[in-house]
């Protein structure tokens, strides 16, 4: 199994590990709930050293960006940061992923770590005859995320700029103890965050030193546990469960970060055209009536029990005190309100509500 | 490390039961409820149903997973912790007293025999014979 470099940190942490698609990573430290809390009130640390990172550069890199992904960098100035996907001719996504342009010939791709070589191979079968060189760079780096409203005053003063000053969705070139870094405004809370992205061997110094002087701001360490749990509370898709092979874009509601109207011709764009005229099913949220936990493809019926979709996440939200989940259902269905959903062989309710279930005020 | 109590019998699927005369009092170990991490949804049978050893009596669950509940006897239930249903974080603050699950009449006091004492339950988690 695949390891990051924070692996003794977790050890030392007492983190519970497990094996998330090969690498071998805390699913919590001292508890989901605790962890999650951390976040939403204080301040937590993820390791999520797993996500690839592939950069493309060369003359024609915001031509073959663009030609890859379905939202579009061309507006864009430098130093910013894309959400975007990435989809097949059929239009359904390979990979949802982060595109920071360092400026027009220079792009770095930060990908799901399941997805990571898929989508390396994926770029190198499509480059064409543009001018670029790619490069799958993963191995070289960690990225730490710092997260919750205090993270802010936790990491201002790592870094010789001033971080506070970074808009979401921005990135700087910056250095951490004297080591080169990006240090960019993103992360899969909702929360306030930053993400450090650095070489692998100044890793451990950089997380020991933001666990050390997060003590004063109560951190935490987070596992993939509080990971997933923060990122339903907020809505946020992640591939393999909202989008997949078999649930296109405009069903999982991307639909905004796809443009149709761009500068240029993209993989999946008379496919995705179709699918945004034809839509039949949409993502949904549910708030269930008991604290029973929805698990992922569970049945999810209408009040006369007809099948209607499935669930696609679910899980007990701390802070709300409540089960929530997504599902993808039929269309004509997402303004029934009252769900019924099979569990396990037993019917429960819930409620459809809209996304996200917890709001951030930043 | 987990807390195992001298005045309980355990069984090897992380029940443990108080013994008071012809009533048992169940819930499940410390180890058990450290391994599930937060719970958040427990289903208890009725209070007059019976239970069987070794047959599942019920379900609890957390973030991660769900679990059965099995019975380490057989019994009638006469009672189940109703506190559990508003408050299923008591199972993790206290396995052995607040967060018990549910009071039983024993119906063959001879199951008993079959218990693990609370040395041999520690043994068992500690990785000797699972």
């Amino acid at each position: 199994m695949k390891r990051t470099p924070l692996y003794e940190e977790h050890i030392r942490n007492n983190g519970r590990m497990i094996e998330f698609f090969g690498w071998e990573l805390p699913v919590y430290y001292s508890s989901i709930k605790e962890e999650a809390m951390a976040i939403r009130q204080k301040v937590g640390l993820f390791d999520v050293s797993h996500m690839g990172e592939i950069f493309v550069t060369g003359e024609d890199a915001e031509e073959f960006i663009n030609y890859i992904i379905t939202n579009s960098t061309f507006q864009k100035e430098d130093h910013s940061i894309v959400y975007s996907l990435m989809c097949d001719k059929k239009g359904f996504a390979v990979d949802d992923l982060l595109v920071y342009k360092f400026n027009k010939k220079h792009f770095l791709l930060v990908v799901n770590a399941s997805n990571a070589d898929k989508d390396h191979k994926w770029l190198l079968e499509n480059r064409k005859d543009f001018n670029i060189d790619i490069q799958n760079r993963s191995k070289e780096y960690a990225l730490i995320a710092v997260q919750g409203p205090r993270s802010i005053e936790l990491i201002n003063g790592f870094f010789p700029i001033d971080v506070a000053a970074l808009k979401y969705y921005w990135f700087a070139e910056s250095t951490f103890n004297d080591n080169d870094c990006l240090i960019s405004r993103t992360g899969y809370t909702g929360e306030q965050g930053f993400e450090l992205l650095i070489h692998r061997d100044h890793a451990v110094r950089a997380w020991n030193a933001l666990l050390d002087k997060g003590k004063n701001h109560g951190i935490l360490p987070c596992g993939l546990g509080a990971r997933d749990l923060l990122r339903i509370e907020v809505g946020f898709p992640l591939y393999g469960h909202e989008l997949n092979e078999k649930i296109n874009p405009i069903e999982a509601n991307l639909g905004w970060v796809i443009k149709l109207d761009k500068e240029c011709d993209f993989i999946g764009k008379e496919n995705l055209k179709e699918f945004k005229e034809k839509l039949s099913r949409k993502r949904i949220g549910f708030i269930m009536d008991r604290s029973k936990i929805a698990r992922e493809d569970s049945v999810i019926m209408d009040q006369e029990e007809h099948r209607i979709g499935s669930v696609t996440s679910g899980t007990f939200s701390f802070c709300l005190k409540r089960s929530i989940g997504m599902g993808i259902i039929e269309k004509k269905y997402i303004d029934i309100g009252k769900l019924k959903i099979n569990i396990g062989e037993k019917i429960f309710t819930a409620e459809i509500t809209h996304l996200p279930f917890v709001k951030i005020k930043n | 490390m987990v807390e195992v109590q001298d005045s309980l019998l355990y069984a090897p699927s992380h029940e443990w039961i108080r013994i008071e005369g012809d009533i048992g009092i169940i819930g499940i170990t410390d180890f058990a409820q450290s391994q599930l991490g937060d719970i958040v949804y427990i289903e208890l049978p009725e209070t007059d149903e019976n239970i069987f050893m070794n047959s599942a009596f019920g379900s609890i669950e957390s973030v991660k997973t769900v679990s059965e509940l099995i019975a380490p006897v057989n019994g009638n239930i006469i009672e189940t912790n109703e506190e559990l249903a508003a408050s299923p974080e008591l199972i993790n603050k206290d396995p052995y007293n607040n967060g018990w699950l549910i009071k039983i009449k024993i119906e063959d006091k001879k199951q008993i025999e079959g218990l693990l004492s609370p040395g041999d339950y520690e043994d068992m988690i500690s990785g000797g014979n699972e």
